[in-house]
């Protein structure tokens, strides 16, 4: 299959070992799990916008055997967009958030079964806090996950990056202001000559805390950790590197 | 011009924010992320602050700082306008 990857016995413990490593790298910032379904509905993604950034990406659900869609539910294109309704909700205005997700998108026919899938699995780290807060977490985490690559075998650098935002003129100006604030940076791994993101530091600031309602009078703001990790597993697979997360085999 | 520039934006500033002048004092200094000023809004007041002055921002210029009072978006603006 093309479109989503499948893992078992040893690689499937090193793909539970990577999440667990991550989740560990963490723990000393005390995050507070999330459960997410794989269904969003529509009016989640309507009230941030998403269908005007990234249309092309979303993907609906419908049954086989029936004429009926159900039009008002989607499958989950990004893990943290289910965060900002329950900090609202709960009236969370700090903290650390973690979830690890099955996410879709829409990928046309560029699926390749490793890198490039239509369902994969992301380990989503939401912060909210003041300015301060959000921006010297998302760069502590960030670098914990840069040193633990090293210590894997991977290499990664940070790039200043924007979103794949459907072409429009007001999607050019998102993508403008992005990159003029430096607002995502891509976790880059260099994989058989080419360039991989493996993972993006997001800062959002006052996006979605006004939009949800939890910005408590311009103070908070939010942004959020995204670690592919299918990606990761391409990488130590191909480069037989898969033994630094989870020993080597018996050799009898 | 550059009264002119800064009428401008203070009507569209004011429409886009739905902003009551009356209890303002200095509207060319005013916060505008506190007054009411999102992503959206910034993106649509971009788009007519582009249309109306035929150029478009560099990204090293897009910065909030640079969005949050009227008297810094007219600064940029005039540096815009200088250049051409």
């Amino acid at each position: 299959m093309k479109e989503y990857a499948t893992y078992i016995g040893k690689h499937a413990n090193a793909f539970n070992k990577l999440d667990n490593d991550i989740c560990t790298l963490i723990k000393c910032l005390d995050p507070i799990n999330i459960q997410i379904p794989a269904l969003i509905h529509k009016s989640v993604l309507e009230k941030i916008g998403y269908f005007n950034s990234f249309p092309h990406q979303i993907i609906g659900i419908k049954p086989l055997r029936q004429s009926i869609q159900y039009e008002d539910m989607l499958l989950t294109p990004s893990a943290c967009l289910h965060f900002y309704p329950i900090f609202a909700q709960e009236k969370i205005d700090n903290g650390v958030f973690t979830t690890k997700a099955r996410v879709f998108r829409n990928e046309e026919k560029n699926t390749d079964g490793e890198t490039r899938l239509i369902d994969f699995t992301v380990r989503e780290i939401v912060i909210v806090g003041t300015i301060d807060e959000v921006t010297n977490k998302l760069n502590y985490i960030g670098n914990l996950i840069l040193d633990y690559a090293k210590k894997i075998g991977i290499e990664i650098e940070l790039e200043t990056a924007s979103d794949p935002f459907y072409p429009s003129r007001e999607n050019t100006i998102k993508r403008r202001l992005q990159l003029g604030n430096n607002q995502k940076r891509e976790m880059i791994a260099i994989y058989n000559n080419k360039k991989l993101s493996i993972g993006s530091i997001n800062y959002h600031g006052f996006h979605f805390s006004k939009t949800f309602g939890f910005d408590a009078n311009n103070t908070i703001v939010t942004g959020c950790i995204g670690v592919g990790l299918e990606r990761w597993m391409s990488i130590l697979i191909n480069t037989q590197k898969i033994n630094n997360l989870v020993g080597k085999d018996c050799e009898i | 011009m550059k009264n002119s520039t800064e009428t401008y934006l203070k009507e569209l500033i004011i429409n886009t924010l739905n902003l009551d002048v009356k209890n303002i004092n200095n509207i060319s200094e005013l916060n505008l992320f506190e007054s009411g000023l999102d992503s959206l809004s910034l993106i649509n007041i971009i788009i007519d602050i582009e249309s109306t002055f035929g150029f478009e921002f560099n990204e090293s210029d897009m910065i909030m700082e640079n969005f949050s009072k009227i008297s810094s978006i007219n600064n940029l603006i005039n540096k815009y306008m200088n250049n051409y």
